[in-house]
């Protein structure tokens, strides 16, 4: 059996012990960053402590972009009919423009049935791809689990570690034929990314089921984007592009080993695996010059002042896109522990303590989604206005033009929970949510 | 008669015509029966073809998954990369002989396996736990086997391996990828591809909801698949089904069948309404020439009576200025008379069947006594009949005044009689009698001649019917005489029927006489 490192070319193993900040960066080489919310804590209690891996990619030389293998899906239900579907025709056609000879498409459609319009092909011959999308018209039902399956097939037919693997699903419906359900997506998505193959989902109009497109992008770790006019599908498809092309560092997984008393709680925003003390965490694709990062709640028992305590070796493993090697990075955070206030506030993280901030405020926005769904509109709208005011408080404080962005969005979010904006709002605060938590470039 | 013959040609041509058809039909409905059969395992071979695709795709992910039980399974990170890398496997289990679990450690399982030994009661649960509920197979000493059951996200699939060890080692397979991976397999909907089929092709769930489908069939109402092939194990939870357009199949098969029938019964038809028309133009020709020859026969007899007429009035004349002393003349003017009679009878009666058979005659009935015409008629064979040497005998019984027609029964009566002289003056006898009750009134001609044949009874009335052999040799007549005397008979409500008698031929005739009223003219 192949074992995970029996793989790696290469392994640069950089184990800086510094009090606080990790920092690990090369040329050609993702940089690293591992943190907590601040180098001190407070001594004699057991509290919990956060611990970021911040992962950044390098920039890419220009004029040259990782190979890719793309997949377009398209709804072409009958509810796609007219503008729509035009615009998911003009969509892809740009898309296809922005490729190279050696990138690899594929155009499948569906409504009850599926049919694959252009079969993966390498991207050379654009005038026979052109053809194929448009042959692209709507009418029927929704097969989305099967116009997802049939692009992974097509993506399968050139699979490969050296390009970037990506279903990219235009719909605007629920799905109606075969598995529907939010878990069955789900599930679909997580097998995928086993394959390396990520599913970037964009909801059109709105009808479509976001939770459903939203756990399918999470769960295979592609993006998920919201166009409430089919105008912004061009956008999006621009920046999905943007997105793909750009990939630097692929396969990212991320490995957190809790020091001995360290108790790991849950990571915030992504999925995560948590066995004993270990803590592992996949991300599919890192671009250039994008901060990804992984954020980790940890248990930490009880210590003296004074004294400091290793909280945890994180070990990142990657392909790196630019030199087709497998690169590993290590790095340790340790904590010491004070009875001063001021020491604690003197050293606190800003990148860290924003990240959590903001995860924080996710999963407070996610509450309030779920009190705005039972109908509990006067606390969803009570938990909203408090997450406004917590972001707010942290953007003046850290003077974060992000978290002033967050807390923004907060206040609207707040103000549309009426019957006749929620619909659009939900899907909104569905795509800023997974937006947030998986760093997505738009 | 013209209409009783087109609606026997009719008949002729519709009751066969409507037995063909009929035939035609069944055995059109035959025809499309046995193809749509033949469909039926077309479709299903087709299906049988499609399964074998997925059977082999099954075949391939057991080979691969008893492969990996084969594994050591003492490293744990190895088994949980089994599960990180490989897309058909969501848990992997190893237990010990005694059923504990190996893995997941049982000190530390991560949050995933939590939940997965959770997902998975129902096989630990199972009471036959890995014999019983699996499809074994495998060698006896390492069997193998599949544990399948319908969770509400749908079929869960489990594979385990029994090394000679003892230890079980299962894995959960990730049913949504499997089927993900059996979509990517079968063929999809694209116009392109040149086996897209007629109707659809559905894979469905247990719940026989489609998982997958392609085909250019749409049907809104769920109609029953025309062919439905279960998968093979572990997955005989799916299944793939063929819907196609009824109303198309079958028209589309009975088109040439049809064609054959109608072009048959059109054929047939043709021959059959040309036929009709040959036997109705022969028939009518035929009855043309026929009326023709009566209204030759009936012209020639009215210029025959004219003079007939005459003949009797002066040889009548002539016979009241024969002295009766000259015997010899006056008998040979009663031979002229009496056969100038007989000559006026028989066209009579040429006359009245000619009329018959143009339209039917109408009777002018008055008061009058029967005896009283019985006794006439007989008085006016009188000479003929004692020629012949027949002794009458009458005995009266029908007196009373009634209405009749004097003419017509004279004329039944002069055919009876004409007949005994002709061809019974053997028996010499003759005897009459009449009887009357209510309005019925029965006269009984009997004679003591040789009688008419058994079974010659019905043919006596049917007209030109001359009894051959020796009763006929050497005797004239026309033939019609009994056919005349029943008509009339008839058209006076009554009938003439030939009485079963020892000796000789006895004949009753029937007539429909009401009483003449009271204040009546005679």
């Amino acid at each position: 059996m192949k074992t995970l490192f029996g793989r790696y070319s290469s392994i640069i193993c950089m184990t800086v012990l510094v009090c606080g900040n990790q920092r690990v960066a090369l040329a050609n080489r993702v940089k690293m960053d591992v943190g907590m919310a601040s180098t001190h804590m407070e001594a004699d209690k057991k509290q919990l402590g956060y611990i970021k891996v911040g992962l950044t990619g390098f920039e890419l030389e220009q004029a040259r972009h990782t190979p890719v293998n793309v997949a377009i899906v398209i709804d072409r239900s009958g509810s796609m009919a007219g503008n729509k579907i035009a615009k998911a025709r003009e969509a892809a056609l740009m898309a296809v423009d922005r490729l190279n000879a050696e990138d690899i498409v594929s155009i499948v459609a569906y409504n009850d049935t599926v049919a694959v319009l252009v079969p993966a092909t390498k991207a050379s011959d654009k005038a026979a791809i052109r053809a194929g999308i448009e042959r692209l018209d709507a009418n029927g039902s929704t097969a989305l689990f099967a116009g997802v399956s049939k692009g992974a097939d097509e993506i399968r037919k050139f699979l490969s570690k050296d390009r970037v693997n990506r279903v990219i699903l235009i719909s605007d419906g629920q799905a109606n034929v075969g598995p529907s359900s939010t878990s069955s997506l789900a599930e679909l998505g997580e097998s995928l990314a086993k394959e390396r193959i990520g599913v970037t989902t964009i909801g059109l109009g709105l009808d479509y089921n976001e939770d459903l497109m939203t756990q399918l992008a999470r769960k295979s770790d592609g993006n998920s984007g919201f166009a409430n006019s089919s105008d912004d599908l061009l956008r999006l498809m621009k920046s999905e592009f943007g997105d793909v092309l750009a990939v630097v560092a692929q396969e990212l997984v991320v490995r957190l080993d809790c020091a001995d008393g360290i108790r790991p709680v849950r990571v915030l925003g992504r999925e995560a695996e948590i066995t004993g003390s270990t803590v592992r965490v996949q991300i599919s694709q890192l671009n250039a010059g994008q901060e990804k990062y992984v954020l980790l709640e940890v248990e930490v028992p009880a210590t003296k002042t004074r004294k400091t305590r290793t909280v945890a070796t994180a070990t990142v493993t990657y392909a790196n896109m630019m030199t087709r090697a497998t690169d590993t990075l290590s790095a340790t955070t340790s904590v010491r522990f004070t009875d001063a206030a001021g020491e604690i506030e003197r050293g606190i993280n800003r990148d860290v303590t924003i990240a959590v901030v903001t995860q924080i405020a996710v999963e407070r926005n996610k509450l309030a989604v779920e009190l705005r769904d039972k109908g509990r509109i006067e606390e969803a709208n009570a938990t909203l206005t408090f997450n406004a005011g917590y972001l707010s408080l942290n953007a003046s404080k850290f003077d974060s033009v992000a978290l002033k962005s967050y807390a923004e969005q907060n206040t609207v979010d707040a103000n549309n929970l009426d019957d006749a904006n929620w619909k659009r709002q939900r899907k909104d605060m569905r795509y800023m949510q997974r937006s947030s938590e998986a760093q997505q470039s738009y | 008669m013209k209409p009783k013959l087109i609606v026997i040609l009719l008949l002729l041509v519709l009751i066969p015509l409507g037995l063909i058809s009929w035939l035609g039909v069944a055995i059109a409905r035959q025809e499309q029966e046995r193809v749509q059969q033949r469909m039926q395992q077309v479709l299903t071979a087709r299906l049988a073809d499609l399964r074998e695709h997925v059977d082999r795709l099954m075949q391939r992910e057991t080979r691969a998954l008893r492969r990996l039980t084969e594994l050591p399974t003492s490293d744990a990170e190895a088994l949980r990369d089994l599960v990180r890398e490989r897309r058909l496997v969501r848990q992997v289990f190893v237990l010990a002989p005694d059923k504990a679990f190996l893995f997941p450690p049982p000190d530390g399982p991560s949050d995933r396996e939590r939940a997965a030994l959770q997902r998975l009661a129902p096989v630990w649960q199972s009471s036959g736990f890995f014999h019983r509920d699996g499809i074994e197979s495998g060698t006896a000493a390492e069997p193998t086997g599949w544990h399948t059951w319908l969770a509400d996200e749908g079929v869960q699939l489990f594979f385990w391996r029994r090394p000679a060890d003892g230890r079980t080692v299962g894995i959960e397979l990730d049913a949504t990828a499997l089927l993900a991976d059996i979509i990517g397999l079968l063929p999809s909907s694209d116009s392109g591809a040149s086996d897209v089929p007629a109707g659809l092709i559905a894979l469905q769930d247990a719940r026989n909801l489609p998982l997958y489908q392609w085909g250019d069939y749409r049907s809104d109402a769920r109609e029953l698949p025309v062919a439905r092939l279960a998968l093979a194990p572990p997955l005989t939870a799916w299944s793939l089904e063929y819907y196609a357009p009824a109303a198309a199949m079958s028209r589309k098969l009975s088109g040439s069948a049809l064609f054959n029938v109608g072009a048959a019964v059109g054929v047939v038809a043709l021959a059959l309404i040309a036929l009709a028309i040959t036997l109705y133009r022969d028939g009518s020709r035929e009855m043309r020439a026929a009326a023709q020859k009566v209204s030759f026969v009936n012209h020639v007899s009215h210029e025959l009576k004219t003079p007939l007429t005459n003949i009797r009035l002066y040889a009548e004349l002539l016979e009241e200025r024969i002295p009766d002393d000259d015997p010899k003349t006056r008998g040979h003017l009663a031979i002229i008379i009496s056969e100038s009679h007989r000559l006026s009878r028989l066209i009579g009666n040429i006359l009245t069947f000619a009329r018959h058979q143009k339209t039917r005659p109408t009777l002018h009935p008055a008061a009058g006594a029967v005896d009283a015409v019985i006794a006439d008629t007989l008085e006016r064979f009188r000479q003929v009949l004692e020629d012949a040497g027949l002794k009458v005998t009458f005995t009266a019984g029908a007196g009373r005044s009634v209405m009749l027609d004097a003419d017509v029964l004279a004329q039944i009566l002069g055919n009876l009689f004409s007949n005994v002289e002709k061809y019974a003056c053997a028996g010499q006898s003759l005897e009459v009698t009449s009887r009357q009750a209510g309005a019925r009134t029965e006269i009984r001609v009997s004679d003591r001649g040789p009688g008419i044949p058994a079974g010659q009874g019905d043919a006596i009335f049917r007209p030109f019917v001359r009894l051959s052999d020796k009763l006929t040799d050497g005797v004239s007549g026309t033939g019609i005489g009994l056919t005349i005397a029943r008509d009339l008979a008839r058209l006076h409500g009554g009938d003439i029927t030939l009485e079963r008698s020892d000796i000789g031929a006895c004949f009753k005739v029937v007539l429909h006489t009401p009483a003449a009223p009271q204040t009546g003219a005679p």
